[in-house]
């Protein structure tokens, strides 16, 4: 019985090789073709995909992805008609030198490709690549592309296609929001948990992060792939630098296609074949609002030093409640246009340092951009004291202007200024006039775990969480990662000073937990849900700290007092934060909110060596809440 | 071992398809072609080098017996599984998939490799009568078969991983499985398909089915393009006019779609001679199967014809439009080591079970002088060594 079972096994595969040979009798004897597309040439691209656009808060777009015309040029049709480049040249408005430079960088790329081929294999990739088009110039004018397009004899082999170029319509507003884009050799290997990551190609590693539809790489010969790499397709990829563009890249991206190019040299006709749809990204809502930010930015960019010198000014506003920014800047700041081919080199360069300025640096969350806080901390050490019983709101201190004979840093900023003493202080007065001594005092009271518990807490030492690549985490300096405490230190880190450094996200994230009544927000820019997490701070003393923070604005030893925002009803607290003792020199600021008795704004401003926080960055403050004043209701 | 009782058919059908694929790589690589631009000589000159190597295994399995291979079934599988389940975890990826291992200028691919050990161990497992009644008798082979079946798929890899459960239902057939047991395996699968088509293909495979429950729908550009350049070699092969050039750039010409090089350069003649000499090869097959006496070497002949059998019917049927685009490769005739190596280890073990087949008449018949085998003379110890098995 089982050799009859074999026998049946074998039948049945046999059958559908008759069916197939039907078919081929079919194909190749009824029906057999023309041999008449074999004069088409043809070469394999990608279709590019559209980024998703980027939105603020009220849907005006901050960036989207524009169609430009690239010109591309088959250099073997070209070169039938000797006076196509000068023509070219005046159509495109540009001196015939910059044509021959782009024509002869074609021939390099060319030459470049047949590197460490075989010798035999030369003659076919050369004529196969004089036969495709390469790029010649990217973003040619409108009326160029449709006189290319309509006169393919005066221009031969110059193939018009519509590329997409992100274009960032806000410019050097909301920068550092954004981000920008780069082509893909900035593209890092992934993430991958084997000790020894695996040698990538830019292809697999674009792969492998998503950048092309599934299904993609069935379609595409390996050596096919290779062969696009090798003409630098992939290279040409805008992958994200930084910003928005790339906590958000997952969303906004889109998938290219792939597709063939059919062109018959005879005619000039030119057919696209689609292998594979290209897929656009989605769109991205952000919390910022476009229009505040090119006021702010407006206004940064006129901060001034105590010295009369322009400095550098960083602001950021957000609602207190939910932590969402609302706008996010400073006035060294760059034109992410720049980083978008075709790009200037000039631009570049300049935007890597600009005289110490670095304006690629996001001032408000990133590393490295951490500085000195000063004063405001004396709202963490309020909390820590009053929360932990270890003074009552009520209680007071006498400063003497000096505080120990023994420690000359330990004097209040009166007596070094003006050689004068604040007297009899309570803790609203001495955060009203920002007394040293009241806080030199506490930290004879208050255990420094305590201290530095209430600063984790409230976001110091530690990273927000916002969602905008490398944040910071600054520093808060402990007996633990400073084996050499003295208790000079702990006075100094008690009014912010001695090597605390922060970013302004996480001063920003303080002042809104005292606006909103003691909630954790986590600050952000993009959509998602961020909920706040309550930190049990008592109500009393949180009406305590903000009677004092309304105080330093409307009080008459205000340190604030002396500016446009007593007009305005808000509520904060001045900054000096020195980080040149030789030099007297300081970093300024202002942290926050509006109106005082229900915020809807937190505000946070440094003004990098700008001196006082009073006199440089409070009235800055005093301009961008004026500001937000004007805007309408439930904004 | 006789050398005499070599199968001069079988061998040369394989030799001459695998002639055919040398002529189809000399065609793509030819210095005219500029459509196929990345096929080279140098693919030429591996795969010659592959072939030879290929040839002098496969002559050297052929002096043990096949019967050594049952020993070493279980043990050689289980090598074939770990070296797939490592691919998954350390493997590189290349264009997308986890399915080769690099080894200097060449790589491996274990699911070329899997395909033969699937075979010797199901067979293993099914040589004895009694273990294909019992209920026992089908978890295990179906067991052999889903791990590869899993292990291949997820690389992905679909078109080999479809291969192995048609295979292991035709190796239990001849195996002599109940029906009733066969017929629930074959419900199983055709439950098992529409959930793999909706939670287990990605969007663009279950595309590339639709295109055959759709006329409408068009061909992907890479069937169409093979159906021109089989269409354009009409029945002798394409005439090239003046100033033509080799036409049709499809991706993976050289592998996946070597056949439609050879309908395109020889037309229909060409073609149908490639699809008889598979035929002739099947058939060899079924014969070698149908006369050994031994269920083992009847299972391995049967089931790495049926692993070719669907292959080429897979393969031709994409290359012509009838069947859907899976990456499959051609037998004997495609480009690729990993391919050519698997085709001529099975050619050789199919070889080695017709040279030791034995006349299952009784030795009465020879010792009388009533049967005579040409080449064969009785030998006592022969017998013996059978019978100690």
């Amino acid at each position: 019985m089982q050799r009859d079972r074999v026998l049946l096994v074998a039948t049945l595969l046999l059958l559908p090789l008759g069916g197939l040979e039907a078919r081929l009798a079919w194909l190749q004897i009824l029906r057999p073709g023309a041999s008449a597309g074999d004069l088409l040439n043809r070469s394999l691209d990608l279709a590019p995909a559209a980024r998703g656009r980027i939105l603020d808060r009220e849907g005006r777009v901050l960036a989207w992805d524009d169609w430009s015309f690239d010109l591309h040029v088959v250099v073997e049709e070209l070169e039938r008609r000797p006076q196509a480049p000068e023509e070219l040249a005046k159509l495109l408005d540009r001196p015939l030198p910059e044509v021959a430079q782009a024509l002869e960088e074609i021939y390099r790329k060319i030459e470049k490709l047949m590197q460490r081929r075989p010798e035999r294999e030369k003659p076919r990739i050369y004529t196969r690549e004089r036969r495709t088009p390469y790029p010649l110039f990217k973003a040619i004018s409108r009326d160029a592309a449709y006189a290319i397009e309509t006169n393919p004899d005066r221009f031969p082999g110059c193939v018009v296609r519509e590329g997409l170029r992100r274009t960032y319509p806000y410019g050097e507003v909301g920068a550092h929001v954004i981000g920008y884009l780069g082509p893909a050799n900035a593209l890092k290997d992934p993430p991958t948990s084997d000790k020894e990551p695996p040698k990538l190609s830019r292809f697999d590693k674009l792969l492998k992060q998503g950048y092309f539809s599934e299904g993609f790489e069935e379609l595409i010969d390996h050596e096919d792939v290779e062969l696009l790499a090798r003409r630098g397709i992939f290279d040409q990829i805008m992958v994200p630098i930084t910003g928005v563009e790339k906590t958000w890249d997952d969303r906004l991206r889109g998938h290219p296609g792939l597709m063939v190019l059919e062109r018959d040299p005879a005619t000039g006709r030119k057919n696209w074949v689609e292998l594979l749809a290209a897929r656009p990204g989605e769109d991205v809502k952000l919390s910022v609002d476009a229009e505040l930010m090119k006021d702010i930015a407006g206004i940064l960019a006129e901060a001034r030093g105590e010295d009369g010198e322009p400095k550098t000014a960083t602001a950021m506003v957000a609602d207190p409640a939910t932590g969402a920014i609302l706008a996010m800047g400073s006035s060294a700041s760059f034109d992410p246009n720049a980083f978008i081919p075709p790009t200037r080199k000039a631009d570049l360069d300049r935007y890597l340092d600009d005289h110490g300025r670095k304006p690629l640096r996001n001032r408000c969350s990133q590393g490295q951009a951490e500085v000195a806080l000063g004063s405001i901390f004396k709202i963490v050490t309020s909390v820590a004291a009053l929360q932990d019983g270890h003074v009552r709101p009520s209680d007071t201190f006498v400063c003497n202007g000096k505080y120990r004979a023994d420690l000359p840093s330990t004097n209040c900023w009166v007596w070094n200024r003006f050689h004068s003493m604040h007297g009899e202080v309570a803790l609203a007065s001495a955060l009203e006039q920002s007394c040293n001594c009241y806080f030199y005092s506490l930290a004879e009271r208050v255990p420094l775990g305590h201290l530095s518990a209430w600063a984790t807490r409230l976001g110091f030492g530690t990273c927000t969480g916002i969602d905008l690549p490398s944040e910071g985490d600054g520093n808060l300096p402990s007996p633990l990662t400073h084996p050499r405490w003295r208790t000079g230190d702990s006075y100094s880190l008690f009014i912010g000073q001695h090597e605390l450094t922060v970013t302004p996200v996480q001063v920003l994230k303080m002042i809104c937990a005292i606006a909103n009544g003691g909630n954790a927000v986590t600050p952000h820019v993009g959509p998602g849900e961020f909920p706040p997490r309550p930190l049990g701070i008592r109500p009393e003393n949180l009406a305590a700290i903000r009677e004092g923070l309304n105080a330093v604005v409307h009080g008459d030893r205000g340190t604030a007092h002396e500016t446009e925002l007593r007009n305005v009803d808000a509520a904060g607290k001045t900054g000096s934060a020195t980080f040149n003792v030789q030099h007297k020199r300081a970093h300024a600021w202002f942290a926050g909110y509006a109106p005082a008795d229900r915020p809807r704004y937190a505000i946070v401003v440094l003004v990098e060596d700008g001196g006082s926080g009073g006199h440089t960055a409070a009235p800055l403050a005093a301009r961008i809440t004026a500001r937000l004043e004007r805007a309408p209701e439930g904004r | 071992m006789k050398l005499k009782r070599l199968n001069w058919t079988l061998l040369a059908c394989a030799l001459l398809l695998t002639a055919f694929g040398l002529y189809s790589l000399s065609i793509l690589a030819s210095p005219a072609n500029l459509a196929s631009v990345s096929v080279t000589t140098a693919h030429l000159v591996k795969q010659v080098i592959f072939l030879g190597v290929s040839s002098v295994l496969a002559f050297i399995l052929l002096f043990p017996s096949y019967q050594v291979s049952r020993r070493f079934a279980y043990l050689s599988y289980g090598i074939c599984a770990a070296a797939l389940v490592g691919l998954l975890i350390f493997g590189p990826y290349t264009r997308g998939a986890r399915g080769w291992i690099p080894l200097g200028p060449i790589s491996l691919q274990p699911a070329e490799f899997m395909k033969i050990t699937f075979v010797l161990a199901v067979a293993r497992w099914l040589s004895f009568a009694h273990e294909v009644e019992s209920a026992r008798s089908l978890a295990v082979p179906i067991l052999f078969a889903a791990l590869p079946t899993a292990l291949v798929f997820v690389q992905p890899d679909l078109g080999n991983a479809i291969l192995f459960f048609p295979v292991l239902l035709a190796m239990l057939f001849v195996a002599g499985a109940p029906r009733r047991r066969l017929l629930a395996l074959v419900l199983i699968a055709l439950v098992a398909i529409p959930i793999t088509y909706a939670f287990g293909l990605k969007e663009y495979q279950r595309n590339r089915l639709i295109v055959y429950v759709h006329p409408d729908k068009n061909l992907s550009y890479q069937q169409e393009q093979s159906l021109r350049a089989v269409r354009s070699g009409a029945f002798s092969g394409r005439d090239v006019p003046e100033g033509a050039r080799y036409p049709f750039h499809i991706p993976d010409r050289h592998t996946d779609f070597v056949y439609s090089v050879v309908a395109e350069e020889l037309g229909f003649v060409g073609s149908t001679a490639v699809l008889g000499l598979f035929a002739l090869f099947f058939l060899q097959a079924g014969r070698i199967a149908h006369r050994t006496a031994d269920p083992y070497g009847r299972l391995v002949v049967m089931g790495l014809a049926v692993f070719w059998g669907l292959q080429v019917f897979i393969n031709v049927g994409m290359n012509i439009g009838v069947a859907p685009i899976t990456g499959l490769t051609l037998p004997f005739v495609s480009y690729g080591g990993s391919s050519l190596l698997t085709c001529f280890l099975s050619l050789a073990t199919i070889l080695n079970v017709d040279m030791r087949w034995v006349p299952t008449f009784s030795s009465r018949d020879l010792d009388r002088g009533h049967v005579s085998i040409r080449g064969f003379e009785p030998q006592p110890f022969y017998w013996f060594r059978l019978g100690a098995r």
